[in-house]
């Protein structure tokens, strides 16, 4: 009964527009007046502790590597890279949009600015080009679901925490075939499109050129095998890896590329506050909530009761995706990461779900969330870089959501798609 | 009422720029501190002990701290499509009353914050001799601070004639508007 209501009083909450963070702390506060056991103190001391671990201090810094990237620009690098790999390819501009996103998704981990970026430079260039907008819009708004499914991705750094006990190193290595998979699939449907509507060639660049780009480029790929390379082979905990990538990233972009200031970073470093403090709030107050609830033992309540009726994994991994495509469509990556695990994991228990798949299948289904209307951030930010409505966009979404989804179903039922490169590495059992 | 207004405006714009300085200069404390461990551990081949806990300490500074100047930038995630579709006249009235929850939670924070402090900021640190005093205020001093800054959009509220939403859209979009 006390758990109706405050669920009742969150979701009621959360639709008329307070922050889930807060929606979350009053219904706890709620629940110390109608729970025995709980008490107001206990809650400041929950928050607290929630926050007080190291591997938690990843966030600020793979978001600080990310915004240095992001402004430094990495976008028109990784394009003119993209143009000497891709760009003799069918639906040239699409397959460059695909690869640039791929590499940028590897440096960031940000589908917004994925799609601000490499949107607000490719979009004119492909109408330029003689490519629809709404097919240009289309086609980097789906590339930029990669960002967070291809490490660095804050989404999994947060699962890692939440669901406890799982490596980052694992999930990070997860993330690498299921995105350059969904990379590979838009190519083949921008090389239909290509083939279908549109066969112009783009003008041949001269071989000092073609090098100076790849070599330009590569440096800013480089972030993601000091990511990678560092964890896999014990150098980092996550965390450094972190910290090295920001400085890698700082020494890069302002000495190197010499597109940020020195004086531009105090700004630049109060934005990574601000983005790692949305986060440690939501996953301060949320862990407070959780608590109570697992005080109220309703984990396993609906573990043994209502999914009673579910027999076999598979049904219960369709059922999974359907209900995390549903709730993307609505909430936020990070918050529905935050709420879901600690309900969903006692659910992958019983149904010998490894912890790495199911981080996996989450992070996918909610980055395709974040692309999905009604309410969809990247979505929005496409539909204002694009100039373009709802409406008109959502055709040429259609065909290319569907191939992305058959990357979801491959990696949902197929294993070893996922758990082929970690455990080839050692990092899971 | 608008003198008194508008020195409250200037006292919330004070208080907000000192949380802004004190955060970048954490978090710069915090990028050195972790680069500076990796350096000292395969540089010099000596782990410092205290490289991982004080970090953990000006997290949860930079965090708490922050959170609460999210509030006023009303940065917070949340769920916004619905309250932007409610006539403007529901909108401030609704605004309001979900300030004042944010409010009510700030008090809790900061009531509890320091009960808590009280009770266990006497407490060692883990590996250098220094008291729990030195990070447990970050609870009431946030709660204080997220009380302060919901009185500002709350009057904000109440003063404009366009009611705006109090929750962002998305974590990835934190501190969007300022970029160029």
């Amino acid at each position: 009964m006390t758990l109706i209501v405050l669920g009742l009083a969150f979701i009621l909450l959360v639709t008329v527009g307070l922050p889930i963070s807060f929606a979350v702390g009053v219904a706890s506060v709620i629940a110390t007046f109608l729970l025995p056991g709980v008490d107001n103190a206990t809650i400041v001391q929950r928050m607290l502790t929630a926050i007080n671990t190291f591997p938690l201090l990843a966030v600020i810094f793979f978001v600080f590597a990310g915004v240095l990237m992001a402004r430094g620009g990495i976008a028109r690098r990784l394009v003119l890279m993209a143009e000497v790999l891709v760009g003799w390819l069918p639906g040239s501009l699409a397959q460059i949009v695909c690869v640039a996103s791929m590499f940028f998704g590897g440096v960031t981990g940000s589908a917004v600015a994925e799609v601000s970026s490499i949107g607000a430079m490719m979009i004119p260039a492909m109408e330029k080009d003689g490519y629809s907008r709404r097919f240009a819009t289309a086609i980097v708004l789906m590339a930029a679901t990669m960002g967070p499914i291809i490490p660095p991705s804050i989404g999994m750094i947060v699962f890692a925490h939440v669901a406890g006990n799982v490596s980052i190193a694992a999930l990070f290595l997860a993330g690498v075939i299921p995105g350059v998979l969904i990379g590979v699939s838009l190519m083949a449907a921008s090389f239909v499109h290509g083939k279908l509507y549109h066969r112009k060639e783009l003008p041949v660049i001269p071989t000092r050129d073609k090098i100076i780009r790849v070599i330009d480029g590569t440096a800013g790929v480089f972030t993601m095998v000091i990511i990678l390379g560092g964890i896999i082979s014990g150098v980092f905990t996550a965390t450094e890896a972190g910290a090295a990538a920001a400085v890698y990233a700082l020494v890069l972009t302002v000495f190197v590329y010499k597109e940020i200031k020195l004086s531009e970073l105090p700004e630049i470093l109060w934005e990574c506050c601000l983005t790692n403090a949305v986060v440690m709030l939501l996953i301060a107050t949320c862990s407070v909530f959780s608590w109570i609830l697992t005080y109220e033992n309703l984990p396993t309540l609906l573990a043994e009761n209502f999914f009673n009726l579910i027999q076999s994994k598979w049904a219960f991994l369709l059922l999974l995706n359907v209900f995390l495509l549903i709730v993307g469509m609505f909430i936020d990556m990070t918050p529905a990461l935050i709420m879901l695990v600690p309900m969903l994991l006692p659910l992958a228990i019983k149904f010998d779900i490894n912890l790495v798949h199911l981080g996996l299948i989450m992070v996918i289904n909610l980055s395709f969330g974040l692309t999905t209307p009604p309410v969809g951030t990247a979505l929005f930010v496409a539909l204002k870089v694009g100039k373009i409505s709802m409406d008109k966009l959502l055709p040429p979404l259609l065909p290319l959501l569907a191939c992305m989804t058959v990357v979801l179903l491959l990696v949902t039922y197929v294993p070893a798609i996922y758990d082929w490169l970690p455990r080839m590495l050692g990092l899971m059992k | 009422m608008d003198t008194l207004y508008s020195w409250f405006d200037r006292l919330v714009a004070f208080v907000a720029a000192l949380v802004r300085l004190v955060c970048i200069v954490l978090a710069t404390a915090l990028f050195l501190i972790v680069i500076a461990a990796i350096v000292f551990r395969y540089g010099f081949g000596q782990a410092v002990s205290w490289t991982e806990e004080v970090p953990r300490y000006l997290l949860i500074w930079i965090s708490f701290l922050a959170a609460a100047s999210c509030v006023l930038r009303r940065e917070h995630v949340g769920f916004d499509v619905l309250f932007n579709a409610l006539p403007n006249r529901i909108r401030r009235v609704l605004g309001t009353v979900l300030s004042l929850l944010v409010f009510g939670f700030g008090w809790v924070v900061f009531r509890y914050g320091i009960t808590f402090v009280q009770d266990f900021g006497s407490d060692l640190m883990e590996t250098i001799p220094y008291t729990n005093y030195w990070y447990y205020p970050a609870m009431p001093i946030s709660g204080f601070l997220i009380m302060l800054f919901s009185l500002k959009v709350m009057i904000d509220e109440l003063r404009s004639k366009e009611a705006g939403a109090i929750a962002g859209a998305s974590v990835e979009t934190v501190g969007m508007e300022q970029r160029p």
